[in-house]
């Protein structure tokens, strides 16, 4: 269970995130929801450790040690080095959480995301939406037990959301992990455990 | 191995403009070409500060300017791939890695140091088709050794560099003032027994000062035997100093960046 004990975090005057308390269960996919600006990516980032919380606990199974099971994706598709191959910046961030795979294990999970054939071409020539699902598959290389997903299917047509949804709720299904999104989209084919509705 | 995976990943994208790549190569010939005709121009009048590099100009300012290069190549190297990543976007997904963000600096300093190298024997290699000189095997892993070890001692430096572009985002006052202390007081085009005394004091505190001095004799005299300990120990200790300065800043500096939410912005 991830746990989330009194959350503050404000910036200078602004308090974003206040006195936020839940209980995370593992197997569940989580939905955060709210208008723009309330501190959906905040909470996420701040669970991944990107920001650091002005007050309040986080533990995972007990432990507030726990980050480097935690895989955030979000929609930035400059995080990438665009004049590389997909499989060189793969290489380079599984390297960079110091992770090892075969070619083989890439290829694989690439077909699962049917995305196989994005492997070998320059960055650069991807479309938004194929970044976007190379930005997941690339947190799925973490091999996380909690998954943090902020806004990632803003830029996919239905047909590569019905393939993440998929993909998530089989994730879901396998392993001993959550997932928690925050997203403004609507009826997305999978089984959501729980809606949290940030309100200031 | 990470260190091997930054290296792979800076050569792939430093090839991937290749004007730019083999460039950085041609300028050597032209540096090389104006210093030896500088050097030719003051042949015949001896200076008596040049004794001891054996009264020749020419290795004294190739060595100089070659070292020089390294230093400020490694070092602007930590700083630009910050500056990348920030405005890229993905220094969220190196300071939040497995790896330790005083390790990823360094990596991130290990191509520019390689091309570095390999640029400071090119330069020997051009200024031999110039003026014949000799440099054993072993003198050139010498000179290789002395380069790396007086690189290590501005490691720290480079950190700090690092730490205010990572919180500051523009300016890069740190190895500003670094290029431009070395290179004015550490003796890179002009012996420092010329400068008056109290910039001499200065000059003393710098490990450049004497990674030049020590280089420039094995290569000058095709011998290690001027190598001085007491050189070796002050740049050691200069290093560690810095280093653990250096890795201090940098971990705080990452605390505070995650604190404001600044990490991202540049």
């Amino acid at each position: 269970m991830l746990v989330l004990n009194k959350i503050n975090k404000s910036y200078s005057e602004n308090n974003v995130i206040k006195d936020f308390c839940f209980n995370f269960n593992l197997n569940q996919i989580y939905k955060l929801s709210g208008p723009n600006g309330i501190g959906k990516t905040s909470l996420l980032k701040i669970i991944k450790g990107i920001l650091i919380e002005d007050s309040g606990t986080i533990k995972f199974k007990d432990k507030e040690k726990y980050r480097d099971k935690v895989s955030f994706v979000d929609s930035n598709n400059r995080s990438f080095f665009h004049r590389l191959s997909v499989k060189q910046n793969l290489s380079y961030f599984i390297a960079l959480n110091k992770l090892r795979y075969e070619d083989e294990e890439i290829k694989a999970l690439a077909r699962e995301l049917k995305i196989e054939n994005l492997l070998d071409r320059s960055f650069s020539l991807l479309s938004m939406g194929q970044m976007q699902m190379i930005s997941l598959m690339r947190g799925m290389l973490e091999k996380p037990k909690i998954l943090l997903l902020d806004e990632i299917f803003s830029n996919l047509d239905e047909k590569n959301i019905a393939i993440i949804c998929k993909f998530l709720s089989d994730f879901i299904a396998k392993k001993d992990s959550l997932i928690i999104f925050s997203s403004h989209a609507k009826d997305l084919p999978f089984d959501i455990s729980e809606e949290i509705t940030l309100e200031r | 191995m990470f260190f091997i995976a930054q290296i792979k990943k800076d050569f792939l994208w430093d090839f991937s403009y290749k004007i730019s790549f083999f460039g950085q190569f041609f300028g050597i010939i032209l540096t090389v070409f104006t210093f030896f005709f500088i050097s030719r121009t003051f042949e015949d009048s001896a200076s008596t500060f040049l004794q001891e590099y054996g009264n020749n100009y020419f290795l004294f300012a190739i060595v100089g300017i070659s070292l020089a290069d390294l230093i400020t190549l490694s070092l602007r190297s930590a700083t630009k791939s910050i500056r990348e990543a920030q405005a890229f976007g993905y220094i969220d997904s190196l300071i939040n890695s497995r790896i330790n963000p005083a390790y990823l600096v360094l990596c991130s300093m290990l191509y520019p140091c390689i091309i570095g190298i390999i640029k400071i024997f090119l330069y020997f290699l051009t200024a031999n088709l110039f003026y014949e000189f000799q440099l054993s095997a072993f003198n050139s892993l010498i000179v290789i050794i002395l380069s790396a070890f007086t690189l290590f001692s501005f490691l720290g430096l480079g950190f700090i560099a690092a730490s205010f572009v990572l919180y500051f985002k523009q300016g890069d006052p740190i190895n500003f003032l670094i290029s431009l202390v070395a290179s004015a007081l550490s003796g890179v085009l002009f012996p420092v027994s010329v400068l008056p005394e109290y910039l001499r004091n200065i000059s003393e505190l710098i490990p450049l000062t004497y990674g030049l001095d020590m280089i420039r004799k094995v290569v000058i005299y095709n011998s290690f035997e001027n190598i001085d300990l007491q050189d070796l120990i002050f740049m050691g200790v200069f290093s560690l100093i810095f280093l653990i300065g250096g890795i201090l800043i940098i971990n705080k500096t990452i605390y505070a960046i995650k604190l404001k939410g600044i990490s991202g912005s540049y």
